[in-house]
């Protein structure tokens, strides 16, 4: 028998609206008919909608990891709330009455097997997989259009140093916005974006004066990014048949878009993972221009913590899936990890998910960092990279959660090491705000999930609590 | 290692990235570190290679040269100064006192996003989410606590009652401290909610903080505070003690927390406060809290007002003066029901020549109003009396007459009776009385929807009415009762209503729906088949054409839905003499026919 939960059926849903739908077809009694096959796997029925005659809606659960949605609506939706309904219908526990698997439903696995079989003895076969033909002098052109753009973005940057981040107006902003266009033609979106991501520091309507201090830190940034795109590139002007670098995200800010195929080759896959997630949340990247969903997850038998990040272009944003919160385990069979410090983004494409046991919680107790001295030492070393990412986050274990009479936030580890806990500017939403409406006994003895952040201004590192697990309580304190 | 002159440093050279790096080669400021950065530099490494950057920079030349030397400088600065955050806080850490509130975190991203945001911005629609995410369930997720108390904030004044009467009452008394918390005694309209949810939630355990408020709040906060105090027999001196406050606001109050409350103590203020200046006051409070112990001791008060007010309208002055003192005792009996009460205003009718000399037509309305809703034919008939001297009385006692009498002595008494008299000597006074009787009536039995257009009647009028009120109606040409009262089988009231829509039909071609509406209910209560309704109603759509109607009344749009197929050619035909909705109404009646 399929066991499944409502909250793995929330997850499978685009977005929130779809979820409220679909309940709601559940709630209008909308399924004229529901069924499954013999063995249940298969899961399927008939609801009435708009149209003259019932969608016949499907979810097969052939491959446990990935089910499968049919259904005849026309919707762009998918899955549609059909789907959805459908599964929402048997979590709440309404009657499936078994019937024999539709004609056109066994046709339809027929080719999919089929596909999965081609796939598999080309994979197998034993004439070794082709090496991928590299256009050399394509690829000798563009790394010669790169280099080219990093010029032209080098002179923009030293020239606004120049003459200083005070004298930059409308008129200047304008301009740097066409760079932003431009690099677009020099195969460097990644510069693009931290290239408008400046931009937008220092637009109208913002406080120039508390800008400055990211500007310039931007700045920084970008000409460290010059600096050793540039060192990369020429190196593989040399040699075009040098392998894209994993170790570093060099590649990422260059532009390129890891495919899982290239993070295979390079061994960047861990088979039979376990994932919880411990905080979730989704904002607005005006730099990127889409919205950007990121989850952070413990890997069980590693303990590091990782992310997962789903871009999403501001024009598509309506068609495609919203990532959520999770709060189920993901069992992965490929779990893809890119390059990359602390929390390097990972993903997978299957995934079953489990309850969460006590012995998950135990586990994620004992991954916790109970050393401030050590966890902090880890931070800085990653900080001072001026490419890296400077918001990791960690698991670290507390000894209490407190308060100063000024009403500052602190953590203290078993061996008095303070940690102050504070809102930061990379989260879109705060949390320290919460921590005293939370029970006494939840802030002792607890593990917390941090994001540090360093103030530049104030030479000081802090730190956002993002979730506490206590016991068996994970009380999310972001999403 | 120096952190201050590292963030000195740091500071120098984000001075020169805003001020531009043109300006650093030989910039005193920075050249006054550079000694100290190489006095360290000569114990670690990494001053030593700053000084350098420093140096580099402060004798770089002209051009881009600045720019990459600063770029460089800043660059190693920034690795350094990453590596020196300070993590210590700024005192002893405590634990963090509360309870905490039982609230879970088991609500995804998605669903709490959504309530987030409508409780955080302004736009339509928000109040809609936050009702239903209520509905769900939603708020018992901690992260919507803060959202919630802020509500109480909100611009949108509906949301922010919401939560003040839903959201934060649902959490319980946990909720209290935190809102304690964030309340302040001088503030506004969200202090005031507050407030109030700290009672509603706290009840008596907080009432020692009420009262605070009550005794040291901004004007509303106190307001609110007595109210709270009203039924808490602790606070009735306190109560009492307002009453004699400067402010109008605070004794307004007061008054009414008293009344409220009830209490011996707090009754005996209020009596007092009649013969005070606070009158007004509590015969408001008294008005939204009826007392009948209080009523029955001011009942003679209010007898012996009545008893020295002036004997005419001569000197209208004393006769205004003792209006005044007459009207908070009104107001204070309003909603009072008893015998004392029914025999005083029994009373003030039967003296009714005197007041109606003094003007004081209210007090009889008032006494008529009161005595319209007894059951007794004694009291009945003294009305009768009232209206025949005044007819401006007489809806009172038609109406009282028409629930306690038999139909056929209600039409003799005010038809019979008048119908002889009428027809020899039409006198100015005996239309008009039978204006205000056909006023009367119509406003029992027709209410008009202006909204929608519509227009009701009460029905079932057969058994309450005498038959004779049709043909009665039909001699005055009352189009609107008629047609209220049309029955199948009169034949005056079938050649009556086609007469009326001949004559609109000739006169003034606009207001199509009130005639329609009219005649078409009217002829339907006649009994008149539906055949022909629709045929006379088909003529005077092509005879209207009235271009500025906006759109068909429902009744008159939901009888057209009834047109013979065989009329969408004549509808096209006039379709274009109607405009705006009138037209869409139309169209959507010929698509149907033509379906």
């Amino acid at each position: 028998m399929l066991e499944i939960s409502a909250s793995y059926v929330d997850s499978l849903a685009p977005n929130a609206a779809a979820i409220k739908n679909g309940q709601g077809l559940v709630k209008k009694k909308s399924f004229v008919q529901l069924n499954r096959s013999e063995e249940g796997e298969l899961l399927f029925g008939q609801c009435s909608g708009s149209g003259k005659s019932n969608y016949e809606c499907s979810v097969d659960f052939i491959i446990p990891e990935k089910p499968t949605f049919r259904c005849t609506c026309p919707s762009r939706q998918f899955p549609c709330k059909h789907g959805l309904g459908l599964l929402y219908a048997y979590t709440d526990g309404l009657s499936f009455e078994v019937a024999p698997i539709p004609e056109d439903i066994i046709s339809k696995r027929e080719k999919a097997e089929k596909r999965v079989e081609n796939k598999a003895q080309k994979e197998n076969s034993d004439e070794p997989p082709k090496p991928k033909k590299v256009n050399k002098t394509a690829l000798k052109k563009k790394i010669a259009s790169q280099l080219e753009g990093l010029d032209v973005l080098e002179k923009l940057i030293l020239s606004l140093i120049r003459s200083g981040l005070g004298t930059i107006d409308s008129k200047m902003l304008k301009a740097i916005q066409e760079h932003v266009k431009q690099l677009g033609n020099y195969y460097l979106s990644g510069a693009q974006i931290e290239l408008r991501r400046f931009a937008l520091l220092l637009a109208g309507g913002r406080d120039r004066e508390a800008s400055y201090t990211y500007a310039a830190e931007q700045l920084t940034r970008l000409h460290a990014f010059i600096k050793k795109g540039r060192a990369y590139l020429l190196s593989k002007l040399d040699d075009p048949e040098l392998a894209l670098d994993h170790t570093s995200t060099i590649e990422e800010w260059l532009g390129h878009a890891w495919q899982l195929t290239e993070l295979k080759e390079f061994g960047l896959v861990t088979e039979q993972a376990e994932l919880l997630q411990l905080a979730f949340y989704s904002y607005d990247d005006d730099a990127r221009q889409e919205f950007v969903d990121v989850g952070y997850w413990l890997e069980a038998a590693s303990g590091e913590i990782h992310r997962t990040v789903q871009y999403r272009p501001r024009k598509a944003a309506k068609h495609m899936r919203e990532d959520d919160s999770f709060f189920e385990v993901a069992q992965v069979p490929y779990l893809y990890k890119y390059p990359g410090d602390m929390n390097a983004r990972v993903r997978f494409e299957e995934m079953l998910p489990r309850a969460v046991t006590a012995a998950d919680l135990a586990n994620v107790s004992s991954k916790a960092n109970g050393s401030y001295a050590e966890a902090v030492k880890t931070v800085k070393n990653q900080l001072k990279n001026p490419l890296s990412d400077k918001s990791p986050v960690m698991l670290l274990h507390a000894a209490r959660v407190g308060t100063t009479e000024s009403g500052q936030f602190a953590l203290i580890d078993a061996a008095g090491g303070q940690l102050v806990l504070e809102d930061i500017s990379a989260l879109p939403q705060g949390t320290v705000s919460l921590l005293p409406y939370l029970h006494n006994s939840q802030l002792k003895d607890c593990c917390v999930l941090v994001m540090f952040e360093h103030r530049m201004d104030q030479g000081r590192l802090v730190a956002q609590p993002l979730t506490i697990i206590k016991g068996e309580a994970i009380t999310r304190l972001l999403y | 290692m120096s952190t201050a002159l590292l963030q000195e440093l740091h500071q120098e050279v984000r001075r020169l990235y805003i001020a531009g790096s043109d300006l650093a080669p030989g910039d005193f400021r920075l050249k006054r570190l550079q000694p100290q950065f190489q006095q360290l530099g000569e114990r670690a490494a990494i001053f030593k290679r700053l000084g350098e950057g420093i140096t580099a920079l402060l004798e770089s030349g002209e051009g881009t040269g600045t720019s990459v030397k600063l770029q460089e400088l800043a660059m190693l600065l920034g690795s350094v100064l990453y590596t020196q955050g300070h993590t210590a806080v700024d005192g002893e850490v405590l634990d963090i006192a509360g309870g905490g509130i039982p609230l879970s975190t088991s609500y995804s991203y998605r669903k709490l996003a959504e309530v987030q945001k409508a409780l955080s911005t302004t736009g339509s629609g928000r109040y809609e989410i936050v009702t239903d995410a209520f509905a769900e369930g939603l708020f018992n997720d901690l992260r919507l606590f803060p959202f919630a108390i802020r509500a109480l904030d909100d611009p949108y004044s509906e949301m922010a009652e919401f939560a003040m009467d839903k959201i934060l009452p649902s959490y319980g008394a946990a909720v209290v401290p935190y809102l304690i918390q964030c309340f302040n005694r001088s503030g506004g309209k969200s202090d005031v909610r507050k407030l109030r949810v700290i009672y509603k939630a706290g009840g008596a355990e907080e009432l020692e903080l009420i009262y605070d408020a009550a005794e040291n709040g901004a004007d509303e906060i106190r307001v609110a505070a007595i109210e709270c105090l009203a039924v808490h027999e602790g606070y009735t001196d306190a109560l009492i003690g307002w009453t004699l406050d400067k402010k109008k606001l605070i004794r307004e109050a007061a008054y009414t927390a008293l009344a409220a409350g009830a209490s011996a103590q707090g009754i005996e203020r209020l009596f007092a406060a009649f013969s005070g200046k606070d009158k007004e006051l509590a015969a408001e409070a008294l008005n939204r809290f009826p007392s009948e112990p209080l009523t029955e001791r001011l009942i003679p008060l209010l007898r012996t007002e009545l008893d020295q007010a002036p004997v005419n309208n001569k000197d209208e002055k004393a006769s205004d003066k003792a209006w005044a003192k007459v009207q908070p005792f009104l107001r204070a009996f309003e909603y009072v029901r008893m015998p004392l009460l029914e025999a005083l205003f029994y009373q003030i009718v039967r003296e009714a020549d005197r007041f109606t000399s003094l003007s004081w037509i209210t007090l009889l309305d008032k006494a008529a109003q009161y005595l319209e809703q007894t059951n007794s034919t004694e009291v009945l008939s003294l009305l009768q009396e009232l209206d025949n001297k005044n007819h401006r009385y007489l809806p009172y006692s038609f109406r009282m007459a028409k629930r306690l009498l038999p139909p056929e002595e209600v039409y003799m008494h005010y038809v019979g009776s008048t119908a002889s008299k009428l027809k020899s000597v039409v006198t100015k006074a005996s239309s008009a009385r039978e204006r205000q009787l056909l006023d009367t009536m119509e406003y029992m039995v027709v209410s008009y929807d202006y909204y929608n257009g519509e227009i009701n009647t009460a029905a079932p009028l057969v058994e309450a009415w005498d038959a004779r009120w049709l043909d009665w109606l039909i001699d005055r040409k009352h189009l609107e009762l008629v047609a209220v009262f049309a029955r199948p089988g009169h034949k005056r009231v079938e050649e009556f209503l086609l007469q009326s829509l001949e004559e609109w039909k000739e006169k003034k071609k606009s207001g199509l729906n009130t005639i329609g509406e009219h005649v078409f209910k009217g002829l339907e209560h006649a009994g008149v088949e539906e055949a022909r309704r629709l045929k006379l109603l088909m003529e005077i759509l092509e005879d209207s054409k009235d271009r500025s109607l906006y759109s068909f009344s429902v009744y008159l749009f939901h009888l057209m839905f009834h047109f013979p197929k065989s009329y969408a050619d004549r509808l096209e035909a006039i379709l274009p003499s109607y405009r705006y909705d009138c037209a869409r109404q139309l169209e959507e009646i010929i698509g149907l026919l033509r379906k």
